[in-house]
């Protein structure tokens, strides 16, 4: 520990002081008076060793306390005693992290690129990303992308590649631009760029922030309780900024609900964990097959097949009847209620699905089960009795599956789903004719729309999100296929991994990570200059101060547009009038894929409440007439939560809202389940005369 | 002011300075000697006096320009009576104002010092007698060290 002791005129008169006081005291006949022989010689020879001795003293007494340690400014000395110290208790210092990206690389001719971890590609001269793979790979040429001209020329070829930072750091956090230079790994590379502002970056943990954390670090290790879950992911993660456990009596908890099909009565049974990690965003690019079979990323057996059967035929099987496995299944008999019905395929509601899903048992195709569908017990045979006869060709019977099939749909990896950023469809065939698809709705997708499903919002933002993106039903065939860009946490099934890991999990929990729910918001400001400002604004930097200061929020305060400007203000003190009326304008993606769409000039929340607030949703309707309008169950319009409206039936109003409020509650949505994002491509400055 | 005591010290004699190693101060005693009164305020006169200006760590203003002066060749008589008058002034203005501070009894408050006589020793050097006076009145004429003047 390199500890620096530095004597000043004070700490030298003290020791001057006190040992005059002291010697006057034990020999009172001495006269240690200034000037005087025996000052000289007893106080004034040593009262350097002595001030050295006591300035050690001190420091040494300060190191054994984190609150004189708090009141220190950091060093390197002070920080090793910090690491000293929490060590007693094994919390550790966080090392940071990496920035993540994912680059665009530029070709001038269609070939195979090969890759591999030590490639470097300079952002910047100092700054350096590499692959973010942990040996080499090949990008095939199948996957680099033409870009045509006006006369349909190619003019270039493209593909993405992740990067990874080699080292840690917030440094690498750089907005968007080209790379400087690369190492030499294709003839026909021009160059590389991102597109999307690098995230997840770190710095080393500073001394302040680990005295911060230390508190609630003080506590058992086992994922028990929020604070433990908390100490225990922040410690091992280095990543995670923010953590939010909830449980048993928690109203956002969805997944402990028990239904009663009958009665419809539904309860908290406990057993669950939800725990929220606020981790770095990077974006990835998923492919699939439209209307492909997918597996349930949730690994629920829920799905019932029969290649022969018609339950849409007379008697028609309809939800809530009793499906009956008769033979076949290990804890066979017993019977399941029907959820969805289509020509040959059933889905039985997810708490009680199948045990197993025979159709994966080997031989290919798998095994058969007997059973039998109807509404009369004890048999339930009133609609459908089947027996199952694999010798038959076709085959006689049913299989279960955890694989599910959707037309114009695709099934997106279990993970974190944030905002998509660009849906692209193509055929197999003609992989370089793509089509762009923007525009994101709630409703059925018309053409050059699609909409976001999340089958289980109980699920959402987590390893066993069921999420598909469906497209129009212009895109017929077999053939399509949907490549998908959206953004998602870095690092997030390690955290998973380790709440689920048989050794660590809490025996009697179900317990699950999620991301927060993701609010994007984005934000047009017209300004004029200062009266005497002479230069103009780097409207880059502003609109980087408001993203960082919108991402970087203290999420127990409530965000608004006077501490948005007041930031930006303050950074920028040539920022002259403000042209009102600025609008915020914010997009929560619920775990049903609904976007929830809002406007506010005062302060940003999901839960409009005239007149406390001018926030109002902007997509909602008593009726869904537009697919971008939300299907909400209780019908709510714009001009009921709008309060700029007028006449306002404040009666309306305050019932809209409460609808509202306690829709977004059915799908597990409270503010504190809440992160608000934005990138500075969203936020825009624009200068007025 | 309860009468305390410093530790005494004594002039070291010029002929066995050099085996002293050039000291010209010694306590001199097989144990301590404690003195006060006129005495001790010799004592302290003369170590100011003899503090080289600028050498003590705590106060670089404490002492004078005197001990520069021993070894070093000053011809003239008359010149090394002006450097003493001139050391001598600052000393007892240092003195005066630590008195000041102090306040210690009347016996050890410096009245006066001035230079009573300069006396040349040999073809080398001069012993000087400075007579300190205390508030008092009581006089006491202390020899300085021997300026040698090589």
């Amino acid at each position: 520990m390199a500890t620096t002791i530095t004597l000043d005129e004070k700490a030298l008169s003290d020791a001057d002081a006190f040992l005059t006081a002291y010697l006057s005291e034990k020999v009172p006949d001495a006269d240690f008076s200034q000037g005087s022989v025996i000052r000289d010689f007893v106080i004034t020879a040593i009262a350097y060793i002595f001030a050295y001795l006591e300035q050690e003293r001190k420091t040494t007494r300060d190191q054994q306390s984190l609150l004189a340690l708090s009141k220190q400014s950091d060093s390197e000395a002070i920080a090793d005693a910090v690491n000293a110290l929490l060590s007693n208790w094994f919390i550790t210092r966080k090392t940071g992290q990496v920035a993540r990206l994912t680059a665009t690389l530029h070709f001038s001719a269609a070939a195979d690129v090969p890759l591999s971890p030590s490639t470097r590609f300079f952002r910047t001269t100092d700054l350096i990303f590499v692959p973010d793979a942990p040996a080499a790979f090949v990008i095939p040429l199948s996957k680099l992308t033409p870009t045509y001209n006006a006369n349909n020329v190619v003019t270039e070829y493209t593909t993405t590649v992740n990067l990874v930072a080699k080292d840690v750091g917030a440094a690498y956090n750089l907005p968007p631009g080209k790379f400087l230079q690369t190492d030499q790994f294709s003839p026909f590379f021009t160059y590389a760029e991102n597109q999307s502002t690098i995230g997840g970056g770190k710095n080393i943990e500073s001394t302040g922030d680990l005295l911060v954390r230390a508190p609630t670090a003080i506590t058992v290790r086992n994922l028990i309780n929020a604070r433990s879950i908390d100490t225990v992911l922040r410690e091992t993660f280095a990543g995670i900024s923010r953590v939010l456990s909830l449980g048993f009596g928690d109203p956002e908890m969805l997944r402990d609900f028990s239904s009663e099909a009958v009665t419809r009565l539904r309860m908290h049974v406990g057993g669950y964990t939800d725990i929220y990690a606020q981790l770095p965003i990077t974006e990835v690019v998923e492919s699939g097959l439209l209307g492909g079979t997918y597996t349930r990323p949730d690994n629920t057996i829920a799905v019932f097949k029969d290649a022969a059967a018609n339950f849409l035929g007379a008697p028609a099987v309809i939800p809530g009847d009793i499906l009956r496995i008769v033979t076949g299944l290990p804890d066979a008999p017993r019977e399941y209620i029907i959820d969805t019905v289509s020509t040959q395929t059933l889905t039985v509601v997810p708490r009680a699905a199948f045990s197993e899903p025979t159709d994966e048992a080997l031989p290919y195709p798998g095994k058969y089960v007997s059973y039998t569908i109807g509404n009369t017990a004890p048999g339930y045979s009133d609609k459908r009795n089947v027996l199952a006869l694999p010798v038959l060709n076709p085959v006689s019977g049913g299989q279960t599956s955890r694989v599910i099939q959707t037309p114009y749909c695709i099934t997106l990896k279990g993970r974190p789903h944030y905002r998509v950023k660009r849906v692209e469809m193509f055929q197999t065939a003609t992989p370089a004719t793509i089509e762009v698809i923007t525009s994101r709705v709630n409703g059925t997708p018309a053409a050059a729309q699609y909409r976001v499903m999340g089958l289980v919002p109980g699920n959402g933002q987590s390893a066993y999100a069921v999420d598909q993106i469906e497209v129009n039903t212009g895109h017929t065939g077999s053939t399509w296929n949907m490549r998908v860009t959206y953004d998602t946490l870095v690092g997030y099934e390690d955290v998973q991994a380790l709440v689920v890991d048989r050794f660590e999990r809490v025996l009697a929990s179900n317990p699950l990570v999620k991301g927060y729910t993701p609010v994007y918001i984005q934000m047009s400001v017209a300004y004029r200059l200062r009266i005497g400002a002479t230069t103009a604004l780097d409207e880059v930097a502003m609109s980087q101060t408001v993203a960082a200061f919108i991402n970087t929020f203290d999420l127990t305060k409530t965000l608004d547009m006077t501490g948005i400007l007041q930031n930006v203000r303050a950074a920028f003190p040539d920022l002259g009038v403000i042209v009102s009326p600025t609008i915020l304008a914010y997009n929560l993606y619920a775990p049903d894929g609904q976007v929830f769409a809002y406007e506010t000039q005062d302060i940003v929340t999901v839960y409009p409440s005239y007149p406390s607030n001018n926030a109002h949703l902007t997509n909602g309707h008593p009726s869904t007439t537009s697919p971008a309008e939300l299907a909400l169950r209780v019908p709510i319009s714009n001009a009921d939560l709008d309060p700029t409206t007028s006449p306002t039936n404040e009666t309306i109003f305050a019932a809209a809202n409460k609808t509202l409020k306690d829709q977004l509650t059915e799908l597990g949505v409270s503010d504190r389940t809440l992160i608000y994002l934005t990138t500075a491509d969203d936020i825009t400055f624009t200068l007025v005369s | 002011m309860a009468t305390t005591y410093d530790v005494h010290f004594q002039i070291v004699a010029a002929e066995e300075q050099v085996a002293a190693n050039g000291k010209v101060y010694s306590f001199g005693f097989t144990s301590a000697v404690g003195v006060k009164g006129p005495q001790k305020l010799a004592n302290r006169w003369l170590k100011c006096f003899c503090t080289l200006k600028g050498s003590d760590l705590r106060n670089a203003k404490y002492g004078t320009g005197f001990p520069e002066i021993i070894g070093s060749n000053i011809s003239q008589r008359r010149d090394f009576t002006d450097a003493m008058a001139l050391y001598i002034d600052d000393c007892n203005t240092q003195i005066r104002a630590f008195d000041l501070a102090q306040f210690p009894p009347d016996d050890e408050r410096l009245a006066s010092a001035v230079l009573t006589s300069v006396v040349p020793r040999g073809a080398d050097g001069y012993d000087v007698y400075v007579t300190i006076k205390n508030i008092a009145g009581t006089l006491l004429t202390v020899q300085v060290p021997t300026g040698t003047t090589r």
